[in-house]
């Protein structure tokens, strides 16, 4: 039987990308041979946020060594082969885009004695170097649960790490290479905010491959367990016919109660809706106040109450 | 003069899709950055932008 593409509902459409932020920002990262996320997983808001001068750096190559199967970014063994000079190029690049947020990601890199790590925690020192005020978010592999790898990273001083717990504990197998698991994810979550407990912690959880309400819930109880400060929700979208198919397309009012379900549990920020990514401006906004106003915090030595309990204030008066 | 409306570079790879929908008919007049046309990718709906201001032929 011919492939038959699943129809897509009418809140799944966007904007073809164009414009000349768009076209420049393409054009420079093919020069200096540098990867995005954007690309690779195909994202469908590639337009807006590139044509709002943000995109996600995947670093360490194209090529991740293992094979989830909701991703299209490919799988094969790039056998250690890495470009050292890439924490530059990337400083470099995100200096020619003017951002002030930025998100750094990478493919698995089982292949490497670190998995990587170093490469990663070194594109963060360089970055922080040359552009203090700049505000990065890492978005990072498990590490095999390895804490003393995942420690350098999280030492380099990222103000976001996020990590993503990708689906509900029953689907791990089935969506995930079978090297990451529930459990392992957690982990590396929990270690992040233990090891510095003032810097955030953040997850995304896709919807649409067969999860039950209960089974959401209870990722969502187990992440505020370990204290993970921020959750997004987005549609899984199927980005190729040989990735999983899509169980079901959730409505945005089902987006906008999952929103609110777990703001009631005490997360710090929520992003939901069909098509909110991991690493969607509409958080990155949000984090930007928050963290530029603890800085700030920070620099006056004027308050001594907490952060959250200033948002938790906030949030209460409205 | 007549322009010829590509599929823009939407991602890696993605080259083909299925046009679900003209959101113009001959005639009309529209200017630059206007969606014309519903194409179906893999992942999502996209809305190609004309290139150009001007009538549909």
């Amino acid at each position: 039987m011919a492939y038959q593409r699943q129809p897509k509902p009418s809140w799944i459409k966007v904007k073809a990308p164009g414009g000349e932020e768009y076209t420049r920002i393409k054009d420079m990262l093919g020069q200096l041979k540098l990867a995005t996320v954007c690309q690779e997983a195909r994202c469908p808001n590639m337009a807006e946020c590139w044509g709002g001068g943000t995109a996600t750096f995947m670093l360490m190559g194209e090529v991740c060594t293992r094979g989830c199967r909701f991703c299209s970014v490919k799988t094969g063994n790039p056998k250690g082969a890495i470009d050292s000079d890439e924490p530059q190029k990337v400083g470099y690049a995100i200096s020619q885009m003017g951002l002030d947020y930025i998100v750094l990601t990478s493919v698995d890199r089982d292949d490497l004695p670190d998995q990587g790590a170093g490469h990663f925690a070194q594109t963060v020192e360089v970055i922080k170097r040359h552009q203090p005020e700049l505000i990065v978010e890492v978005l990072t592999p498990d590490f095999w649960g390895n804490m003393g790898v995942v420690g350098r990273l999280v030492d380099s001083k990222p103000d976001v790490f996020a990590h993503n717990i990708e689906t509900v504990e029953r689907l791990q197998k089935r969506v995930r290479d079978p090297r990451a698991n529930y459990a392992q994810s957690m982990s590396v979550l929990d270690f992040a905010k233990k090891r510095h407990p003032e810097r955030y912690t953040k997850t995304s959880i896709m919807l649409g491959l067969g999860e039950e309400h209960d089974e959401i819930d209870q990722c969502l109880r187990d992440l505020r367990e370990i204290d993970c400060d921020v959750v997004t929700f987005g549609q899984y979208l199927q980005p190729t016919k040989l990735k999983l198919r899509v169980d079901k397309f959730y409505t945005p009012e089902e987006f906008a109660y999952w929103q609110k379900r777990a703001e009631e549990m005490g997360f710090l920020y929520v992003a939901s809706g069909p098509l909110v990514r991991s690493s969607y401006r509409a958080g990155e906004f949000f984090m930007k106040g928050v963290i530029e106003r603890k800085r700030q915090q920070e620099v006056n030595e004027l308050s001594d109450r907490s952060l959250l309990d200033e948002i938790y204030e906030t949030r209460m008066q409205k | 003069m007549s322009t010829e409306v590509k599929l823009p570079d939407i991602g890696e790879g993605v080259t083909e899709g299925e046009l679900v929908k003209w959101l113009v008919k001959v005639g009309d007049k529209i200017d630059v950055d206007q969606a014309v046309v519903e194409v179906m990718t893999d992942k999502a709906t996209v809305e190609v932008p004309s290139p150009v201001a001007g009538e549909v032929k």
